[in-house]
């Protein structure tokens, strides 16, 4: 239970750290008045609508302003879509989970496959050729390899539409794009998890009692090298949430990610401080969640 | 067992696209041949017509909304809503409304609608981003259900072009709904009415068969939210959009020798210019302007980083602007010339200075050929970049940028007004750079004058007179590279809108 509140405790740290790191760097940048109003706007226009968005008041009052309206889950209205940023966001974070979802998916029915494999076949010819497979595909900027599957599967071959959501089709080359860049971790952590419990003396055992090297590998060594395994899977979402930025890009995928480039580009502060904190909050709450399953598969820990 | 986890890997990716398409909904874009998909760069922002100043968002408005008056194809007035419309006095306009139209609800085309309309833009509760396009108007009388009087403070002849993106909204319907349902489900008199609205995915409209002017051709049109060029590209080149603009001049090359796929230019009221602030030296004395205009080679950067894709601008006014002067030469490359030019100010062995641009693609090439042009007159330039435009527009407004690379697109006037007043007028927004009361007056005889003929001229006489002045090394304005399907018979607009309504589709 300790351990538990301790948790929450760090999470709401974390938001606080990310929100006053996103107010001022966001303060930091220029005036943002001048982008929203008309280039044809008098000084006065100017002057009340800075006065409106609360821009003329002391730093240290907005920044309170800020952080009392955001505990109540206020972010202030979107510049640009004229509604609750929160609203905004959260109309676009299902397209972010459900692309992130798929490609850990996808990423682990590759790394875990391919870690066994090479774990089991360690330094053969066939293994050396999936590691450098592998890590080519983390090698290569998402943009680029989005681009590359996009030409080939969409333009060249027309299996599949080339951007956008909406069927399951839509959803391959983004997710698969993601997937890529970042299976190779999970792999490394497949192949040196699985090394290591192979070379255990129940694993000696158990093959001496002659059961079939399948059952060896998947029953008996698999499950013991699951605790880091799903660590560092939990630890990627975070990584896949950055990565999505790029890639709902490149595909039109309509999430958050292209979102807060959007919001970015076009001064949009309230929408870039409500994508910020959703963001956060996802990752702090998967680590936070990874934390617990760790804790719980593994009791060794709690002693720690 | 290799060729058994391949399985199982399939069959799973199998499982998961079945669980996905039970899920999500399904686009039906197969379609018939009467959709029309179209590109666009970002979402819109709103669809209440009034509160946005956004590209995508007036093209889309466009389609759902009629205003007043048209602007056709070719640049002139035609009538919309207002079936016709007189200048009773310097003050006063009269227009005659259309009738039996009606709104996409049923809800009646009238006298009211447009006193709301244009009430609602002005009023300063509602906090439209247009109220500046028309606050010249003082008020807005209903002289019987199909004839509304139009009263503007000063003498103001623009009104008509600021009429042409003021949507005609329906006054029950929004009074009914509130402005935040009207923001999502908008309801005009246009060709089409807002069937789906997926926020940044796209955006889908069907045809109004009860449109005032005849049943749109295309049943179905779909703005497609594709924020990446090279994705749009290869949208178009699958077939899954038919229309995108806006296409980099380096990207063309590639869509060159498809067959299925057309290239179109047309010229944008947007100008590049590099301003000189004319108070500071070395850029008060007129031979160090006009010195540097004849030392960079124009027509190299047109032709290399834009393809030829551009249009000479010689004093500033684009081609496209009421009162263009087309007689007005443009300054001749001659770096002789130049530094002859700067010998007789005194700076034969030229200066040092600092060139401020913030334009993200061709800001920077353009930058990095006016620096190498200067430096073969002896003139030092270093460029300073801008990563965030609105540092660059606070201190370009404050006046802080002496020598500087910025862009103006006109609010889409087409009216040499619309560029030279902000620029050039001692009241304008940049006035602290350059101004005389010579030009002023000009300006601001212009103006005011109801006489389209005698504002002809005084728009000639102002651009001989900054073309000599030279408080702008003189660029040009570049071009919308529009690429489209042959499936289309179609044909660019000059004011870089989309307009579904004028488009045809080859059987």
């Amino acid at each position: 239970m300790g351990a538990l509140l301790t948790q929450v405790f760090r999470i709401i740290l974390v938001l606080f750290g990310i929100s006053t790191i996103a107010f001022f760097l966001i303060h930091l940048s220029g005036d943002p008045v001048l982008l929203m109003l008309p280039p044809e706007a008098t000084q006065e226009e100017i002057e009340a609508f800075r006065h409106q968005m609360g821009f003329d008041r002391p730093l240290s009052e907005q920044y309170f302003h800020f952080l009392t309206q955001a505990v109540q889950g206020d972010f202030g209205h979107s510049l640009k879509f004229n509604q609750p940023s929160l609203d905004v966001v959260l109309e676009r974070i299902p397209a972010t989970l459900e692309l992130t979802f798929y490609a850990t998916l996808l990423s682990v029915l590759i790394a875990i496959p391919l870690g066994i494999y090479s774990a089991v076949n360690r330094n053969s010819l066939s293994e050396n050729l999936v590691t450098v497979t592998v890590f080519l595909g983390q090698s290569m900027p998402i943009f680029w390899t989005g681009i590359m599957l996009m030409l080939l599967f969409g333009v060249k071959l027309h299996w599949l539409p080339v951007s956008g959501r909406g069927t399951w089709a839509h959803l391959i080359m983004p997710a698969f794009t993601l997937a890529v860049w970042v299976a190779p971790t999970t792999l490394r952590i497949v192949r040196s998890s699985m090394l290591e419990v192979l070379q255990q003396d129940y694993i000696r055992t158990a093959r001496s009692k002659g059961l079939a090297e399948k059952v060896v590998i998947y029953k008996h060594a698999l499950k013991n090298a699951a605790i880091p395994i799903i660590t560092v899977i939990g630890f990627q979402i975070g990584k896949l949430l950055g990565g999505a930025v790029v890639t709902e890009t490149v595909f039109a995928w309509p999430g958050v990610g292209q979102l807060v480039v959007k919001a970015i580009y076009t001064a949009d502060y309230p929408l870039v401080q409500a994508c910020v904190i959703v963001l956060a909050l996802i990752v702090a709450t998967m680590n936070f969640s990874v934390d617990s399953l760790y804790r719980y598969l593994n009791p060794k820990i709690k002693s720690g | 067992m290799k060729k058994k986890w391949l399985l199982s890997l399939f069959a799973v990716l199998l499982a998961v696209s079945a669980g996905l398409t039970g899920c999500s909904q399904s686009s039906s874009s197969a379609g018939g041949n009467s959709e029309l998909v179209v590109a666009f760069d970002a979402d819109v922002p709103t669809m209440d017509p009034h509160m946005h100043n956004e590209p995508n968002a007036i093209t889309t408005n466009w389609h759902i909304f009629d205003s007043l008056l048209f602007l056709s194809r070719d640049l002139k007035i035609e009538p919309g809503l207002a079936e016709s419309y007189e200048r009773k006095d310097d003050l006063t306009w009269i227009f005659k409304l259309r009738q039996g139209v009606t709104f996409h609800n049923g809800e009646e085309f009238n006298a009211e609608a447009v006193k709301f309309s244009l009430e609602r833009v002005l009023d300063e509760k509602q906090k439209s981003s247009q109220r500046g396009n028309i606050s010249a108007i003082s008020e807005v009388n209903i002289i019987d259900p199909y004839t509304v009087e139009i009263k503007t403070k000063e003498p103001y002849n623009l009104l008509p072009h600021r009429l042409f993106y003021l949507s005609i909204v329906p006054p029950k319907y929004v009074k009914e709904v509130g402005d935040q349902t009207f923001a999502e489900k908008p309801v005009g008199t246009g060709p089409y009415k807002l069937s789906e609205w997926v926020k940044g995915d796209k955006i889908v409209l069907e045809a109004n068969e009860q449109y005032f002017k005849g049943a749109p051709k295309i049943g179905k049109v779909t703005f497609r939210i594709i924020p990446e060029v090279a994705t749009q590209i290869a949208e178009l080149q699958s077939g899954g959009v038919d229309i995108i603009r806006m296409v980099p001049p380096d990207m063309l090359t590639q869509l060159e020798g498809n067959p299925q796929i057309s290239i179109t230019s047309t010229p944008l009221l947007r100008v590049y210019y590099i301003a000189f602030d004319t108070t500071k030296k070395p850029f008060d004395d007129v031979r160090v302007r006009q010195a540097m205009n004849h030392a960079v080679n124009i027509e190299m950067i047109m032709d290399k980083i834009l393809g030829g894709k551009a249009v000479r601008t010689p004093a500033g006014v684009n081609p496209n602007h009421f009162g263009f002067d087309a007689s007005v030469q443009p300054y001749t490359y001659d770096p002789e010339k130049a530094k002859a030019l700067l010998a007789e100010a005194g700076y034969a062995d030229g200066f040092e200075t600092e060139l401020h641009y913030f334009t993200p693609g061709i800001g920077q090439q353009i930058t990095d050929a006016v620096i190498s042009d200067l430096s073969k007159v002896g003139i030092k330039a270093k460029a300073k970049f801008y990563p965030e435009s609105s540092s660059f527009v606070e201190k370009q407004r404050a006046g802080d940028l002496p020598f500087r690379l910025g862009h103006w697109g006109s609010y889409s006037v087409y009216d040499a007004d619309a560029i030279l007043q902000p620029m050039f007028d001692s009241k304008g927004v940049y006035g602290k750079y350059f101004n005389t009361p010579e030009l002023d007056g000009l300006i601001n005889e212009a103006r005011s004058s109801v006489d389209q003929e005698k504002r002809k001229g005084l728009y000639s006489q102002a651009q001989q007179l900054i073309h000599k002045e030279a408080p702008w090394i003189f660029l040009f304005s570049p071009m919308d590279n529009q690429v489209y399907n042959n499936r289309l018979k179609f044909e660019a607009r000059a004011d870089e809108r989309i307009y579904a309504y004028e488009i045809e589709l080859n059987q």
